[in-house]
């Protein structure tokens, strides 16, 4: 009786809670016009500076917010083959995305084979294209960004016509795939602006394929979503966003750059075998250079036949052994070693991180910092005062921030100032 | 080098001002072990020549401004421009336009020179900075090596400071016209200058290399000087990855200290815009080697973890189960000849 009674009356309160809502939601209006209400009443001037108050401070809560929501301590796929598939059917002719789909399609991919190579660069791309009922392979796997780019202009001159065609595109793109050693993360991006794919055969037994031989497929599309690549993206642990415009489209294309979490299940680990040269001037006649006319004679000598070479990453063209320098490797330590979160300098939230017993030197330290009213960041030595800005702590060292110091050290830098000693 | 025009007034319009920092090492270590004796005196005759180059680097350009970092093994110290410590001092003195001073100082907006950047007070900062990291370092009977990551963090982070209050300048259009706003916002003409004693430290390895590569992404040419007897490693990835040029000046020794003078105006005085005009020293070997994370030496040639990336000599990785940094385990695999990808 009680039970029925309780439940009946939580019913009742779920319904409340939801009509609260739907009311609230109506009174909103849309989510798009809520946020933009008489934002001009948040604003409130300094009387001394002239300076936006509160606002400033809101604005630099709101941003350290957004940054600290990534998560960390994943293990990733360091070592990327990955294959972009280039949707040039009649559909990307439309231009309801400026210039146009394709001129999008081929700046935005220019764009990332850059940013790729820059954070990952001992990984490897391939671009293939699918127009005419059929798929073409633009560039095979290399390191180098300029020969992407080459083929996207090469794409872009062969301009867009007739119907894509996803599965003759993946199975392409999967015969890639099969060379690429095993330790190695296997990647699919498809950009897609067409509504239809017009296939030989079964693409369902293409893409179990694909998901058998650990490949991850993610898609990027324009207009409305495709059950197929819903379905495709899925099977395969990638991910699908569909573009509502250029910006979009680029920021989804570009959340590819990182390196995609993995299992052990996915990519296996193994140690690779792997030269380091030095670059050296070359004074004597060589035996062998595959480039011998650049940067002033300057090559590296691999440690292992001593064959000269012109640019790194590369493999050995006469011993085959993978040749990388160590900056390329030191690229990706700052997934190994990375800086800790800031914290921001207030009582509520030093209370919840400093509260192991070796952090009390720390805690008093902080707490010291803690009444003053005038802080210098110490990093570029900007003043912060306490109603003014955020301010923000270094865990490890107990130092003080501005928010963009912050926002530079955890995004460019990767290393600390106050740290390090 | 352009050719002096009728007035001697440097429009701001014909060349970008330049923000110079110098990261000069002060560790008393480092020195002492190539001074012996005389280490104060190479040091005090080291920073008299750095401040006749940095008065001529003045001259350039109306504003051209300068900040110096001293690196001492306690951390970095920002001494010029002075600055000082709100939260031990009464607070009498205006922060706010020193702070606005600082702004000035590193963005190197139109504005005549402030009291603060007279040479004799850059004399005096410099050399009062010097006399306290030293003091600091009496007590202790062996000092470290200075951290030049700190003090590269630290002149990187002021870069960057310079470059968003460069970019809201511009999109506010403040002070300057329109166009020459524009120009300035995508270029960030600075460079970092570190004047080094110190050999390397394996464990700045990492840090040192997140600084280089942040460098390189902005646009900063590292240039380095070395005092010691040994070539750095890390300095000469630094200059080669960011255009800049590394150092090893062989005239410079006890006995004649007073050549760096020369070595400092012909080479380092030249910003990045000029260097591609004139014959800029080119190194002879940079040194691209990995070393052991587990036994720290150097190393040719060896084996990568696929997960972490790091580097293990060949003697540690031969039968090893699992990755000692990352303790990933690694699978058995048979021995797959990749083939090689058709042309």
């Amino acid at each position: 009786m009680y039970a029925q009674a309780a439940r009946a009356r939580a019913r009742k309160q779920v319904d409340v809670d939801k009509d609260d809502d739907e009311l609230k939601r109506a009174k909103e209006a849309y989510a798009w016009e809520s946020s933009n209400v008489r934002s001009w009443d948040q604003i409130e001037e300094d009387p001394e500076t002239g300076k936006l108050k509160s606002f400033v401070r809101e604005k630099q809560i709101a941003r350290k917010r957004s940054r600290d929501d990534g998560f960390t301590g994943v293990r990733r796929g360091i070592i990327r083959f990955c294959v972009l598939i280039i949707d040039m059917s009649e559909h990307v002719r439309a231009t309801d995305l400026k210039p146009s789909r394709a001129d999008l399609f081929c700046e935005s991919v220019s764009s990332f084979a850059k940013e790729y190579f820059d954070q990952n660069p001992i990984s490897q791309l391939s671009v293939v294209m699918t127009r005419d009922y059929e798929a073409i392979k633009l560039s095979s796997f290399s390191s180098n960004e300029k020969h992407h780019i080459e083929a996207m202009r090469k794409a872009l001159r062969l301009g867009p016509s007739g119907a894509a065609s996803l599965q003759n595109a993946l199975k392409i793109a999967n015969k890639n795939l099969s060379t690429v050693p095993p330790y190695a993360m296997k990647e699919v991006i498809v950009c897609y602006g067409s509504l239809s794919t017009c296939d030989p055969g079964d693409i369902h037994a293409t893409i179990n394929l694909l998901a058998s031989s650990k490949v991850r497929c993610s898609a990027v599309g324009l207009g409305a979503e495709l059950h197929i690549l819903r379905v495709l993206t899925k099977s395969t642990n990638g991910t699908y966003s569909i573009a509502m415009n250029e910006e979009h489209f680029r920021d989804s294309l570009g959340s590819h750059v990182i390196p995609p979490p993995t299992t052990t299940k996915q990519v296996s680990a193994s140690l690779i075998r792997m030269g380091y040269p030095i670059l050296q001037r070359i004074d004597e006649p060589t035996l062998y250079c595959n480039n011998p006319s650049v940067r002033g004679r300057l090559g590296y000598n691999c440690p292992r036949c001593s064959g000269w070479l012109s640019e790194m990453p590369c493999e050995c063209t006469l011993c085959g052994l993978t040749l990388v320098s160590s900056p390329h490797l030191a690229r990706s330590y700052h997934h190994l070693f990375p800086v800790p979160k800031f914290i921001s300098l207030e009582t509520s939230d030093l209370d919840l991180r400093l509260q192991s017993k070796e952090d009390e030197a720390k805690f008093a330290k902080a707490m010291k910092l803690l009444p003053i009213d005038v802080l210098r960041c110490t990093g570029c030595a900007k003043l912060l005062e306490k109603e003014a800005s955020l301010r923000l702590l270094c865990p490890s060292c107990v130092k003080v921030f501005c928010v963009d110091c912050d926002a530079f050290v955890h995004d460019s830098l990767h290393h600390c100032p106050g740290c390090g000693v | 080098m352009r050719a002096p025009r009728g007035d001697f007034r440097v429009r701001a319009a014909d060349d970008p001002p330049s923000l110079l920092v110098v990261i000069l090492d002060v560790a008393a270590l480092a020195w002492t072990d190539i001074a012996g004796d005389k280490a104060t005196a190479t040091l005090q005759s080291v920073i008299e020549q750095l401040l006749v180059f940095l008065n001529s680097f003045m001259l350039l350009h109306e504003s051209n401004r300068i900040c110096v970092i001293l690196a001492s093994p306690d951390g970095a110290q920002l001494v010029f421009p002075e600055l000082s410590e709100p939260g031990s001092r009464c607070s009498d003195i205006d922060l706010v336009a020193e702070d606005n001073a600082l702004d000035a100082a590193t963005a190197g907006s139109g504005f005549t020179l402030h009291a603060e950047q007279t040479p004799l007070k850059l004399r005096d900062a410099v050399l009062a900075g010097v006399k306290e990291a030293f003091r600091a370092q009496e007590g202790e009977v062996a000092s470290a090596p200075a951290p030049i990551s700190t003090a590269l963090a630290t002149a990187l982070c002021l870069h960057n400071r310079a470059k968003s209050i460069k970019s809201t300048r511009s999109s506010l259009s403040l002070g300057q016209g329109n166009g020459q706003a524009n120009n300035d916002s995508g270029t960030c003409n600075g460079r970092i200058l570190m004047l080094i004693a110190s050999e390397d430290a394996p464990e700045q390895y990492v840090p040192v290399m997140n600084c280089i590569f942040s460098a390189q992404r902005m646009g900063v040419p590292l240039d380095s000087c070395i005092h010691g007897d040994k070539d750095s490693t890390y300095l000469q990835q630094a200059a080669y990855l960011t255009n800049g040029v590394c150092l090893r000046p062989n005239e410079f020794s006890t006995e004649n200290p007073n050549v760096l003078i020369q070595i400092l105006q012909t080479v380092f005085l030249t910003d990045r815009l000029n260097r591609d005009f004139l014959a800029m020293p080119t190194p002879r070997k940079v040194d691209f080697r990995a070393s052991c994370m587990k036994t720290r030496q150097i190393i040719e040639d060896g084996y990568t973890c696929s997960v972490c990336l790091s580097t293990f000599a060949t003697t540690v990785a031969k039968g090893a189960a699992m990755c000692p940094i990352c303790s990933a385990r690694f699978a058995i695999t048979s021995r797959v000849k990749r083939r090689p990808p058709r042309p």
